[in-house]
């Protein structure tokens, strides 16, 4: 029964390659997301999705894959809030609400010369039936990109997350590597926009990893967790939208908010109980 | 337990050594200034460090000590003067400078034990890409030793007091092993058990070599303690002696 129950959405090559698609596009978001959760760029990962739209727009104009589409603007974006902060003229939450409302405007107007939302639907709400071999390529190919990168510059990423100065002071180049987070988030974020939709596609990158802050006592496994939390919500949640009939992004999101509640809730009983033993 | 004062080889980027018979700092007429700030927060300032003392850095809150250290580590380019560490332009000899610098400065939520804290002091002797290695675990571990901290190694930063917070920054400047110490007001809201460490622990620096400049506000051990004292007000150096009259 429960063999069937699993076995059952492997037999259409659809879900095979959503399932596919889910779990790199999980680990691409909860791995960079754990930098975006330490670092509080929350915001920076919700203003990512949404920048999107013009990309699209444009790419669906021109008659490229949206995916290309979204992969520039989502760089543009990260480009762009990184250049307007790094003068600290401006704080990183104001540029990113300048550029986040911009891009969505000349989106929303470009929309108008296209006279058509339905184009955009999969993307702007996900499909997993729309995903592809070429989809899993590309999403496998920033997955390789983002693990590469994460591992190559753990220790200089760890140490520029917590003390600026000091890797300003040995030379470890903070500002670049601010850079190289916001472009891997912008690879990540375009990871999973197939799937989940540029909407809901933060929830990937932001609650796995919120979660994971909750209970780890190293960064690593800050990371580990979020990456688990995300393949075990984008797995589960395909499997309930296949037998449910029902979205497998909103599905995903639910099921990742409902591991941060639990967490959450975990965490405040087991700290007033620790508060209480003292 | 390692010997942390005994120079590790440097990564291929730290090629400046210090020129010898040269004062550890010397600044002519510098200034600085936040961007977007009105006024100079240090203004035309000029003293001469020798090598191998312990300078102490006084002045009331505001007068310019933190952004001083700032600009002599090379966190903060000066507007105008010109600054020599070791013989060299600020910067160059940037593997020899450790800036301390106060707690506010670090993000002590960040989910990392004590131990790797201090390790980071060992990422300067690597360069990019490189993991550390046994000899530099080993002079972790007698840093946390010589400051108290072993039997703390593994527990989160933030979980620590002020001063083990404290103890654990000193404990990383020391595996960073540099021969100039910047060290902004070390002894503030510490207790008195970390104040003891410390002051052994800048002794220790001194007897190896080291040269120490520190922010503090307390006059109390100024003659036994240093060899020289600087005192800033408004941005401005209004003496460089030992004695407290004017």
């Amino acid at each position: 029964m429960i063999f069937q129950f699993i076995q059952e959405p492997f037999q259409y090559a659809f879900m095979q390659k959503a399932f596919i698609g889910i779990i790199l596009a999980s680990i691409n978001c909860a791995a960079i997301g754990s930098y975006v959760v330490i670092r509080r760029m929350a915001f920076f990962g919700e203003a990512l999705t949404h920048t999107l739209l013009p990309g699209i727009v444009f790419a669906y104009l021109r008659g490229i894959h949206l995916f290309w589409g979204a992969l520039s603007a989502s760089i543009l974006t990260a480009l762009g809030i990184g250049l307007l902060t790094s003068h600290k003229e401006l704080r990183q939450d104001t540029a990113i609400g300048v550029v986040l409302s911009l891009m969505f405007a000349i989106g929303i107007m470009m929309m108008g010369i296209v006279r058509s939302f339905r184009d955009f639907s999969s993307i702007l709400f996900g499909s997993i039936l729309g995903v592809t071999s070429g989809d899993i390529l590309l999403t496998g190919s920033i997955t390789l990109i983002v693990i590469f990168s994460l591992f190559l510059l753990y220790k200089e990423l760890e140490l520029s997350s917590f003390d600026y100065n000091y890797a300003k002071l040995i030379r470890i180049k903070p500002t670049l590597l601010r850079y190289i987070i916001l472009l891997l988030t912008a690879l990540s974020v375009v990871s999973a926009v197939q799937m989940l939709g540029a909407l809901l596609t933060t929830a990937l990158l932001i609650t796995p990893a919120a979660a994971a802050a909750l209970i780890a006592r190293t960064f690593f496994s800050l990371m580990l967790f979020s990456i688990i939390f995300a393949i075990f919500a984008g797995v589960l949640g395909l499997y309930l939208s296949f037998y449910f009939q029902i979205s497998s992004g909103a599905t995903i999101v639910v099921i990742c908010s409902t591991i941060f509640i639990t967490i959450w809730i975990f965490k405040v009983f087991y700290n007033r109980w620790q508060s209480s033993q003292k | 337990m390692a010997n942390l004062y005994t120079p590790l080889p440097y990564c291929l980027r730290c090629s400046k050594k210090p020129l010898p018979g040269t004062p550890a700092i010397e600044i002519k007429n510098v200034s600085a200034n936040y961007p977007g700030g009105i006024r100079n927060a240090i203004d035309h300032i000029t003293f001469t460090i020798e090598t191998g003392t312990r300078v102490a850095l006084l002045g009331p809150n505001g007068s310019g000590k933190s952004t001083l250290l700032k600009v002599l580590s090379g966190l903060l380019p000066p507007s105008s003067g010109i600054i020599k560490i070791f013989g060299h332009p600020v910067g160059k000899c940037f593997h020899e400078v450790n800036y301390l610098p106060q707690r506010s400065e670090i993000d002590w939520d960040f989910p990392i034990s004590v131990e790797k804290l201090v390790l980071t002091g060992s990422y300067i002797h690597l360069g990019w890409f490189l993991r550390p290695k046994k000899e530099h675990f080993e002079r972790v571990d007698g840093a946390l030793q010589l400051l108290g901290l072993n039997n703390l190694a593994h527990r989160q930063i933030g979980q620590l007091s002020v001063g083990q917070q404290q103890r654990a920054l000193l404990a990383r400047a020391l595996v960073h092993n540099a021969q100039l110490y910047l060290l902004d007001e070390p002894f503030n809201a510490v207790d008195i058990e970390t104040q003891i460490i410390m002051r052994d622990t800048f002794d220790k620096l001194k007897h190896a070599g080291k040269t120490l400049l520190i922010a503090t506000h307390e006059r109390e051990h100024i003659a036994t303690d240093y060899d020289d004292a600087l005192f800033i007000e408004n941005g401005k150096l209004i003496k460089q002696s030992l004695s407290h009259s004017s």
